[in-house]
């Protein structure tokens, strides 16, 4: 891929200069009057069928800078309302940088999300699920690739099918059989669905790996078997490794949703009505956060004479840049591999 | 390569073929009392036929031959080998009076399929834990939801009494916003759905040009894939944010002069909530991405040389060769947006009928019906984007039904000249007979 690209940008040049040269001759000539030609300049602005214009290449530009902002605008104003102090919410003048930055929003935040107790609960919610996601879809996918067995395309068009029904439809009667098995409020309840490929959306991740899977040529299959390697050694000697862009992607997608997941969460752990449960991830603790902000302060206001810190835009600003920041450092640690891995063989299939 | 195959397919169903022959020759022979050469002559013109048949058809199986791995063709020529003997003992599976190359192919299918099943029962091995899981967190959730909500459940003694159609009822009666509610989540599919993908296409092609920074340029906008939750999205959208885009002010009054009000009010909010719905494109635009840049280069160079400008490029190559890709997306949009959290009717299940209530058979009645909408507004989108048949492949399964039928007919045909051919001997014989005895030309023809 990048190698043609190159290529065809060298010969670009190449032709370019061929075009470029006779000119340039044309320019001695009559080098007193113009510098630079008409045609060369209009050429130069508007492009020509190969090369694109500057003109076009500015507004190219222009356009995804733009939009980049537009994209960028919530999270730069999240961070940056985050360090404001209540005068400066209050004035007006004060958009972007707050009058003095230090980090006692993000003390007193942290005190009252019982962050770090938080922050591991998220991790080992996502971090388990995605582990069993990545082992077993990539089995999965790997099944549906490599072998044509009776009842293959039955269990694709299952998988493709159960992806349309919303989930909200079965996580009813899950939820009670949970209820009934004492599973709600652990882990569990998230690991052993996530255990038997019915995680969340899983069936997408199956559809990546079987994608990848399906483009390791047959031979190399069978030239390991007549070497002597079981099924299980060429799965993992050959297939793992040749698909190890499909297993980011797979990884960051499946942490990330289930990072996100607060419907399930809201569901499984944590119950508004009955009892607080043990586990609480970060994203539920954003969401209940003004309850709980308020709640706590007017216990606290019981107990002493405290300087009573009314919530604001700037603490729940801060509860969700702490939410995401996790994300955004995995992110930015994976984020060569994970677009190379898309740029190289697309996470769609066909 | 393949002419080889070719070669090896005719060769051998020609032996095989030519052994048939034989065969019928030989009964011929035993029921003609061995007199009857002619019919065995007409037998072995049967087989030439046959052979030319099985010779034309063997091109036709060589593609499928290209398909069979190295070992499978060890088999074949191990079958080739064979004997007269060995194939008359394999009697019983090849039927004469059938097809002529057909039973060969079945033969060799059949040791195939031994050997590749017995490899690909593996698969089953990878997949089983899919059928674990789709048993029990998929079909039994199924029956058991639908179950509830046809009933009042009990669920401390798991006890269902079965009660019709009370709880869609109760619905549709104590959910006053539910008409306004769902009309609000319509027009907003209508509108966000083909904004999203739409953008999305933009976009992708954008990140697909040849330009500078492009890593960093796609590293943004695959960023609202990470961040986009329901809560986070609350916290942006919520009344006391101070976040909002752009000054719209000029753009809502421009809309309440010229647009009717129904059609004003979810334009504006559109423009309103932009960020957070073009935040939803991340992965949408990912799809793209990859989808365009399978595109076969050639194809545009060709257009090129054509005399194509890029536009008419994007309109004539891009889209119809991504077009399975812009339904998926649409798909996926319309799947995302409706199983949001923040959807009205989501956390409507939620938080009233699951938390509060605690009555799961009005939740499964009611989480059925959002199914069944959802359900219906991904079939709209299957139909409109459903392919159109294409002519030329319906004149290829035309053609086929033709051949099909052909194929029938000069099987009975050949099935009869065989039965006549059998016939005509026996009374060749009987004539023989009567002429020996003397007595030919009597009358003995007539019957």
């Amino acid at each position: 891929m990048t190698d043609f690209e190159k290529k065809k940008e060298e010969e670009v040049k190449a032709s370019a200069k061929k075009v470029k040269e006779p000119k340039v001759k044309k320019e001695k000539i009559k080098k007193t009057k113009t510098p630079m030609s008409k045609e060369k300049f209009m050429k130069m602005l508007m492009g020509s069928k190969d090369d694109m214009g500057l003109l076009k290449k500015i507004a190219v530009y222009v356009i995804l800078i733009s939009v980049g902002f537009i994209f960028l605008y919530p999270i730069l104003q999240m961070v940056a309302t985050s360090f404001m102090s209540y005068d400066d919410l209050m004035n007006s003048s004060i958009t972007w940088i707050a009058s003095d930055y230090s980090f006692e929003n993000y003390r007193v935040t942290m005190a009252k999300m019982d962050y770090f107790n938080a922050l591991l609960d998220s991790v080992a919610l996502a971090g388990l699920s995605t582990l069993c996601q990545i082992v077993v879809c990539s089995l999965v996918g790997y099944g549906l690739a490599r072998y044509n067995f009776k009842g293959r395309t039955v269990i694709m068009l299952i998988i493709i099918i159960s992806f349309i029904i919303p989930s909200q439809v079965l996580e009813i009667p899950i939820f009670v059989v949970y209820s009934q098995m004492g599973l709600t409020g652990t882990l569990l309840a998230f690991i052993i669905p996530a255990l038997f490929v019915q995680g969340f959306k899983a069936q997408l991740f199956i559809l990546i790996c079987w994608s990848f899977f399906r483009q390791i040529p047959q031979v190399l299959n069978e030239a390991a078997s007549i070497d002597g390697a079981g099924h299980i050694k060429q799965y993992f000697k050959i297939a793992i490794p040749s698909a190890k862009g499909a297993l980011v992607v797979v990884a960051l997608f499946s942490f990330v949703w289930y990072w996100n997941e607060d419907y399930l969460t809201t569901l499984y752990l944590y119950q508004s009505g009955s009892a607080r449960g043990e586990i609480t991830p970060l994203i539920n603790k954003l969401q209940l956060f003004e309850t709980d902000f308020s709640s706590a302060a007017i216990s606290s206001s019981y107990g002493a004479q405290q300087t009573g810190v009314t919530i604001n835009q700037s603490y729940s600003m801060c509860a969700t840049v702490l939410c995401i920041l996790p994300l955004l450092i995995l992110y930015i640690i994976l984020q060569k591999q994970f677009v190379e891995s898309i740029d190289r063989a697309g996470i769609t299939g066909e | 390569m393949s002419n080889n195959e070719d070669v090896k397919d005719i060769e051998q169903t020609v032996t095989e073929t030519t052994v048939k022959a034989d065969n019928a020759a030989q009964k011929a022979a035993d029921k003609a009392n061995k007199e009857a050469a002619k019919a065995a002559k007409k037998a072995e013109k049967e087989a030439a036929k046959a052979a030319k048949k099985a010779g034309k058809k063997g091109e036709d199986a060589s593609n499928e031959a290209n398909e069979t791995d190295n070992f499978d063709k060890k088999k074949k020529k191990k079958k080739q080998v064979m004997t007269v003997e060995e194939l008359l003992a394999h009697k019983d599976e090849i039927e004469y009076e059938d097809e002529y190359h057909r039973k060969v192919k079945i033969k060799v299918k059949g040791v195939k399929s031994k050997l590749r099943a017995r490899e690909n029962r593996y698969g089953y091995l990878f997949v089983s834990p899919w059928i674990i899981g789709a048993l029990a967190f998929l079909l039994v959730p199924v029956v058991i939801s639908l179950m509830m909500s046809v009933s009042l459940v009990r669920i401390a003694n798991w006890d269902f009494t079965f009660n019709g159609i009370t709880n869609f009822t109760y619905i549709f009666k104590q959910e006053l916003d539910l008409t306004t509610e769902f009309v609000s989540y319509l027009v907003d599919m209508v509108l966000q759905v083909p904004l999203i993908v739409v953008f999305a296409l933009i976009i992708a092609m954008f990140l697909n040009m040849n330009i500078r920074c492009r890593g960093i340029f796609r590293a943004i906008y695959f960023l609202p894939v990470i961040i986009v939750s329901g809560p986070v999205m609350d916290e942006l959208t919520s009344e006391s944010s101070r976040i909002s885009t752009v000054d719209i002010e000029f753009v809502e009054v421009m809309l309440t002069k010229y647009l009717p009000e129904m059609l004003a009010t979810p334009i504006y909010a559109i423009f309103e909530n932009i960020t957070t719905i073009l935040w939803f494109s991340g992965v949408q635009i990912l799809i793209f991405l990859a989808a365009i840049q399978k595109i076969d280069k050639s194809l545009y160079e060709a257009a090129k040389i054509d005399g194509g400008s890029a536009w008419e490029c994007f309109w004539k190559i891009t889209i119809p060769t991504i077009k399975p890709m812009i339904m998926l997306n649409a798909v996926y949009t319309l799947i995302t947006l409706s199983q949001m959290s923040d959807n009205w009717f989501i956390s409507r299940i939620t938080s009233k009928y699951i938390q509060s209530q605690a009555n799961y058979g009005r939740a499964s009645a009611f989480a059925w019906m959002y199914t069944l909408v959802v359900l219906i507004l991904t079939g709209i989108v299957l139909l409109l984007f459903k392919p159109k048949t294409d002519p030329y492949a319906k004149q290829v399964k035309k053609n086929k039904k033709f051949e099909k039928k052909t194929r029938k007919q000069i099987a009975k045909i050949h099935r009869r000249t065989a039965k006549n051919a059998v016939k005509f001997e026996k009374h060749l014989a009987k004539v023989e007979k009567l002429k020996a005895q003397g007595k030919y030309g009597e009358g003995g023809l007539g019957e």
